[in-house]
């Protein structure tokens, strides 16, 4: 018969029905000979039953019409976006137009989480050269790693999933610019070979418009001290950017 | 749990599909979604944060959040999932400004001293849940998860609210599959040792 100490060790596979037969049997064979434990597995089920109700917390009343009625406010003025100035878009695809939806609410969401978080900078959309620094992330999981993309790490970077989605830098107020192929190629190459396992940070000019920069010089081997975040460069910048920047 | 294989793959795929519509040029769309997803991320949120104001806070920039990056998401994990993480960083966030303290426990290695689980812990009624409202019982879980340590309580939030897989609050949370397990165990645990007297002094009371 199994020991008490195992039986703790099968609880959860046991209530989560994920254990072997046989390994069940024998929990069930121990629980009819040892009341205590027979005790702990009746009361850690009620538990589950407790928590698994998907009424036990509900939205509090205005909640929701609170939540519908901010998101409604971005779509409200992504529309007025569309009607005013609809002669300076071109003609687009019907996929085009969908995209400029997606891209319409998510620069409105980015404003407001800028604003929110006190820290709006605006820049111009014209491509400029740029220096970046920042952490390397994957597009895959830029939004997880928004927050703390310090955490983010080496080998889920050169996973293939990640890896084919493209890599990236996140700036540190959560601003996610992509690389081209060329820039994402030469990271990737670089992270090989980088004696790094997380806290991936990356120095990275080129030419950035929008959301994606085309990169002329990276580095991921920098020290942490040097400060360069500048829209477009100051010449001061550029020269400490010179100094760690590898060009390819 | 809610996991009825048919149910869940319908939502998914409804899910997924309501992405596509809504990247193809009906932004309108998105009032959908959130609402399939809403109570979720809200429940997800009070459960990290106890205090309804930062759960609203929360829930409003997850979705913001989500709507951000909606074109990141290519349909390879579940939605809920993805939607999940972004709350799930979102509230440690506000944890995190909100206090530091508890925001340095959730990085440290969790002991793991099973053995040392009391047993001593008497019978329950039957059906524990019933015996009080839904406001009751709300109340109550607010009571035991707010003692709880917080890597224990995102886990057990994620596995057992949320009812993701293992692995999926492995990825919300960053951890490992085996750390997963052990911190969960040791949530639940906790939990039915922090219910235990509420249903017990309900069942003594009702004996003769």
């Amino acid at each position: 018969m199994i020991s008490c100490a195992e039986l703790l060790s099968y609880l959860n596979d046991f209530l989560d029905g994920e254990l072997d037969p046989e390994l069940h049997r024998r929990v069930l064979e121990h629980c009819r000979a040892c009341s205590p434990c027979n005790v702990l597995v009746d009361t850690t089920r009620n538990t589950l039953r407790f928590l698994d109700n998907d009424e036990i917390i509900e939205l509090p009343e205005g909640v929701s019409q609170r939540l519908h009625a901010r998101l409604q406010q971005h779509i409200d003025a992504l529309s007025a976006a569309h009607e005013a100035g609809p002669k300076l878009v071109s003609p687009a695809s019907e996929a085009t137009r969908g995209r400029s939806w997606v891209w319409g609410l998510a620069m409105a969401a980015l404003m407001t989480l800028l604003v929110i978080f006190g820290g709006l900078h605006l820049h111009s959309t014209a491509a400029h050269m740029a220096t970046l620094q920042g952490w390397l992330v994957d597009q895959h999981c830029a939004a997880k790693y928004a927050d703390h993309p310090q955490d983010h790490y080496k080998a889920c970077a050169l996973s293939p999933e990640c890896l084919a989605s493209g890599l990236g830098v996140m700036l540190s107020g959560g601003d996610y610019v992509r690389f081209d192929k060329a820039g994402s190629d030469e990271a990737a190459r670089q992270l090989r070979e980088a004696n790094v396992t997380t806290d991936l940070r990356v120095l990275v000019r080129g030419m950035r418009k929008g959301d994606m920069i085309q990169v002329r010089q990276l580095s991921l081997d920098m020290a942490p001290s040097v400060s360069v975040d500048a829209f477009p460069d100051p010449g001061n910048q550029v020269a400490v950017a010179s100094k760690v920047l590898v060009s390819f | 749990m809610n996991s009825e294989p048919d149910a869940v793959g319908i939502k998914v795929d409804q899910d997924f599909a309501l992405v596509q519509q809504i990247r193809a040029g009906h932004p309108e769309l998105f009032h959908e979604l959130v609402r399939r997803h809403e109570r979720a991320v809200y429940r997800t949120a009070l459960a990290i944060l106890h205090n309804p104001e930062d759960a609203e806070d929360v829930t409003q920039e997850t979705f913001l959040r989500a709507v951000q990056h909606l074109d990141q998401f290519r349909g390879d994990a579940r939605f809920s999932t993805w939607l999940t993480q972004i709350a799930v960083n979102t509230a440690r966030m506000k944890l995190r400004k909100n206090h530091a303290h508890l925001w340095e426990s959730l990085d440290e290695p969790v002991q793991t001293d099973e053995g040392s689980v009391s047993r001593d812990v008497a019978e329950w009624r039957e059906n524990p849940e019933q015996q009080y409202t839904r406001e009751e019982r709300q109340g109550l879980l607010m009571q035991a998860l707010k003692g709880m340590h917080p890597s224990y309580r995102s886990v057990l939030v994620l596995r057992d609210l949320q009812h993701l897989s293992t692995e999926e609050t492995a990825q919300a949370l960053g951890l490992s599959v085996a750390n997963v397990k052990t911190r969960l165990l040791r949530a639940r645990l906790q939990l039915r040792e922090r219910l235990a007297p509420h249903f017990r002094q309900e069942k003594k009371e009702q004996q003769p």
